[in-house]
């Protein structure tokens, strides 16, 4: 089986490592998927790489768009999005990458809200000194 | 909450009316001690476990650990570190209340405990065992607390290994208090108000997204909606598992929880609470399920981020 919709996600570095160690094997036996990786991630550096550009104010000021009765806004939203897409192939619009995440701060967030319930237990103390 | 629920049965089975069970809620979470106590979590991977050393007083709880200190109560989460003091505070306004599928007997005769100067609480559900508890007689403190999963497998077991009421300071060695971070309320995006039997009491601005916070009165957990781009802060790294038959998340035990993390097409969610393994897996069923975005999302977003 080949590995379809997974090889973007294998690009995006979003599988675990049981799943991305199998993709690594199943790549180094099929030319197949080799090739559509190959292209795949041509296509996202060529994406990536494109210049930054602010689009014009009066592409995305909502103050055009606010009034306009729903079908005639839904309509302009739509013109917009689309000119914004062409815009943005054109010029481009570089982001970060993954987005790091403080799993300490979450658990901690977690027990402080949980700790204001009446007959606050110890229990939940375990799940911020275990993070 | 657990003390909570204790008192709530014993207030049902008693004599004290429902207006003194505040009082008799408040009586014990300000009861002082300190205690070392052992708790051991059934994971999919094997047991989990951990002994702390814990000070109570003034309804805050200490605890320290190989990486610090944590003073925890009344929505107030302080963190004693290396490089300071951390201090997150909450002020929820949401009433607590007993999910109604839960029922509740006081000393069942059939129980036999170690722990024989405490008074027991079973809680059931559906005519099944969920927690057992055994209350110090004097602080009604849980001595020892036993969590069932809903094959009748014992989930989670804590036992006070020592417990001498009286005389604790939870705030030593607190010194220098920075102002605290309030989280202010805040609404998620695609997480429902209800999910499995547990409702959404409350939710808030959180580091990279929004918490909502789920209850059902006896246990408890967040859901913290963030950016598909998170790095799922190292649960990413965990194993992929199914849960009720659908692949994607990522789940990590520890003594006192369980944290799941998955991407749909358009989010990530890290779920943290200590619901048991059943209610887990009934719950992920209300919430969005794992998915990924196509080919044409993911060209959207290497181009616009």
């Amino acid at each position: 089986m080949h590995l379809g919709d997974s090889l973007s996600a294998f690009l995006d570095g979003e599988l675990d490592t049981g799943a991305r160690s199998d993709a690594e094997s199943h790549l180094a036996s099929c030319p197949l998927c080799r090739s559509e990786l190959e292209a795949v991630s041509e296509s996202s550096r060529m994406l990536k790489s494109l210049p930054v550009a602010e689009p014009p104010a009066h592409l995305v000021a909502p103050s055009n768009v606010r009034h306009l009765r729903p079908r005639r806004g839904r309509i302009l939203v739509g013109a917009a999005a689309a000119a914004a897409l062409i815009v943005g192939v054109g010029f481009g619009v570089n982001a970060d990458r993954a987005v790091p995440l403080q799993l300490d701060e979450v658990v901690e967030q977690h027990v402080a809200r949980a700790s204001v319930d009446p007959g606050f237990n110890v229990l939940q103390v375990q799940a911020v000194v275990d993070r | 909450m657990i003390l909570a629920v204790a008192l709530t049965a014993i207030s049902l089975l008693g004599t004290a009316p429902h207006a003194d069970l505040v009082d008799d809620m408040g009586q014990a979470g300000d009861a002082e001690f300190t205690a070392r106590q052992l708790v051991v979590c059934w994971g999919d991977d094997g047991a989990v476990a951990r002994v702390s050393d814990i000070e109570q007083s003034d309804g805050m709880t200490r605890v320290a650990g190989p990486d610090g200190t944590f003073v925890i109560g009344d929505g107030k989460m302080i963190e004693q570190y290396a490089g300071g003091i951390r201090y997150l505070e909450m002020s929820p306004t949401s009433a607590w209340r007993l999910w109604d599928g839960y029922q509740m007997t006081t000393d069942p005769p059939d129980v036999a405990s170690v722990l024989s100067s405490g008074r027991t609480v079973e809680v059931t559900e559906g005519g099944r065992i969920r927690a057992r508890f055994v209350l110090d007689e004097q602080t009604g403190t849980p001595l020892s607390t036993q969590v069932y999963d809903g094959d009748g497998s014992l989930y989670r077991y804590s036992v006070m290994m020592e417990f001498r009421p009286g005389d604790a300071d939870a705030m030593s060695d607190m010194d220098d208090m920075p102002d605290p971070e309030y989280r202010a309320a805040a609404s998620a995006i695609d997480v429902p108000s209800v999910a499995g039997h547990y409702w959404a009491a409350d939710s808030y601005a959180a580091p990279g997204g929004v918490q909502v916070f789920f209850t059902d009165g006896l246990f408890r957990f967040s859901v913290f909606e963030v950016s598909r781009k998170s790095d799922g802060g190292g649960l990413s790294d965990a194993p992929d598992v199914e849960i009720a038959g659908q692949s994607g998340y990522h789940r990590t035990y520890t003594p006192g929880a369980v944290s799941v993390f998955w991407r749909t097409a358009d989010r990530a969610y890290v779920l943290v609470g200590d619901l048991p393994p059943d209610h887990l897996e009934a719950v992920l069923q209300d919430l969005p399920e794992p998915g990924r975005p196509n080919i044409l999302k993911r060209a959207w977003r290497w181009a616009f981020g």
